[in-house]
């Protein structure tokens, strides 16, 4: 069966997660059945998994904390059900061997050479068992500092990683090709596709208060919300946006619940026209 | 930046791993993903505590259910369920008024890698952004926007046929520049 544009492009979209439930699900049983279908949804499905990525790319800061939280808590979830480790699971100690019995003796005697063997095979198990246990502290032990080399190899990596962001950060505020929006508080700043807010004066705000940005993207009628976040105690803020700069018409800022709002609550303490 | 067709091979070998119930595994692909996952809630939530929500449950989802992934690009298929987990969060906020959440249907099959193999954030946002705005804005609002067609066509005043052509184009021209910048 051949298809029209028309239908093709809503397979564009089904691709894109963009539809509503009624017409996805419809969509969905054809496309399983239609190998012209199929392939149309595969070829895009991929690209618009890929767009996810950008906002990787465009993720202002995840800070230390933040992530070392979140990983925290997830480790000490799965660590419940994770397989225990090689130090963990050490073989059982074989039984400790009696001495052989003599050949026939006085009885005293032979109580005193089951009493000595008793003697012998108690502080062989005693010995035994600290061994063990000194084994398995020093296994883990290794295992910790197996762990912490790794931390601070991924650590390491990280801080690169995020120098490099730093850099490419800096680097697009300090461009002479940045486009530099004044606002009583400071400014807006575009640059290689990013859009920072330099802001100072800016006033100590309720615990359940925040600041949020607003962009107004080019030919929409509505502004949509935009990212969250506080000023430092010296009333400063130096904040990317996660939008593409060439997107936008207009930037905003209003105080807000903690959490953001989807509609701004508050007078904006700006509207910026990017241009 | 990362080594992304690194990561991506071992982004397969860990899953592996973390199959058979391995912490390690798990740690590291957190190490190489959390960004991801973070930064997709992030941008559909614009909500830091809700995103770092739903970068927990991604994650636990993976060690719970790690068969989820069949194979492919792992990104590709982590930064998806990212997606449709920050939606979820949306729909049992129930407070958008303009209009429904989309439902993404993912069907039962393992995708063309071609297009998938090789991406990093810094290669998506270019070829993002060599696309015209016109093709680019709707792909944007439909991806991280958490909004269907027909809302994406009343909010930029455009004709729904024209934004669903323009969707199509421009994933085709974004699967062309990836391909592209993949040859290079």
């Amino acid at each position: 069966m051949t298809h029209d544009d028309e239908f093709l492009d809503s397979i564009a979209v089904l691709a894109l997660g963009a539809l509503p439930a009624a017409e996805a699900q419809a969509l969905r049983a054809h496309v399983e059945s239609c190998e012209e279908c199929m392939a149309e949804y595969r070829a895009l499905r991929g690209a618009a998994d890929a767009v996810g990525y950008d906002a990787e790319a465009g993720l202002a800061e995840l800070d230390e904390v933040r992530s070392a939280r979140i990983r925290a808590n997830l480790m000490r979830t799965i660590r419940q059900d994770a397989v225990p480790s090689a130090a963990a699971v050490r073989p059982a100690a074989g039984p400790v061997r009696a001495a052989p019995a003599p050949p026939r003796r006085q009885p005293w005697v032979a109580y005193l050479a089951i009493a000595a063997s008793l003697v012998v095979a108690l502080l062989s198990a005693v010995n035994n068992v600290a061994l063990r246990s000194q084994h398995g502290a020093d296994q883990e032990r290794i295992a910790t500092l197996q762990q912490s080399l790794d931390a601070q190899a991924k650590s390491t990596s990280d801080l690169r990683n995020r120098l490099n962001d730093s850099d490419a950060r800096l680097a697009a505020l300090l461009s002479p090709a940045g486009r530099h929006f004044a606002i009583p508080q400071g400014q807006v700043i575009e640059s290689g596709g990013r859009i920072f807010l330099a802001l100072h004066s800016l006033p100590a705000l309720a615990p359940n208060r925040v600041y949020q940005a607003w962009t107004l993207a080019k030919g929409a009628k509505s502004v949509a919300p935009s990212i969250t976040f506080r000023a430092g105690s010296d009333g400063t803020a130096l904040v990317e946006l996660p939008e593409s700069a060439g997107n936008l018409a207009a930037v905003a800022l209003s105080v807000e619940p903690a959490g953001g709002s989807r509609q701004p609550t508050s007078k904006p303490s700006f509207v910026r026209k990017l241009s | 930046m990362l080594n992304e067709a690194r990561r991506v091979e071992e982004a397969s070998l860990l899953m592996a791993r973390v199959r058979e119930r391995d912490a390690g595994a798990f740690e590291a692909l957190y190490d190489s993903y959390h960004r991801l996952v973070y930064g997709i809630a992030a941008r559909i939530l614009r909500d830091d505590m809700a995103a770092e929500d739903v970068t927990q449950s991604v994650f636990l989802k993976l060690w719970s259910a790690p068969d989820a992934f069949r194979g492919g690009n792992f990104g590709a298929w982590l930064a998806r369920v990212s997606r449709n987990r920050a939606l979820d969060v949306l729909r049992s906020r129930g407070v958008r008024e303009e209009g429904e959440i989309p439902t993404d249907l993912p069907l039962d099959i393992v995708l063309d890698e071609l297009v998938i193999s090789r991406l990093d954030g810094a290669r998506v946002r270019e070829a993002l952004a060599s696309l015209p705005l016109e093709q680019r804005e709707p792909i944007e609002l439909g991806f991280f926007g958490g909004i269907t067609h027909e809302e994406i066509s009343r909010r930029t005043a455009t004709p729904l046929g024209t934004i669903k052509t323009r969707i199509r184009a421009g994933l085709r021209r974004l699967r062309a520049s990836l391909e592209t910048g993949m040859a290079q």
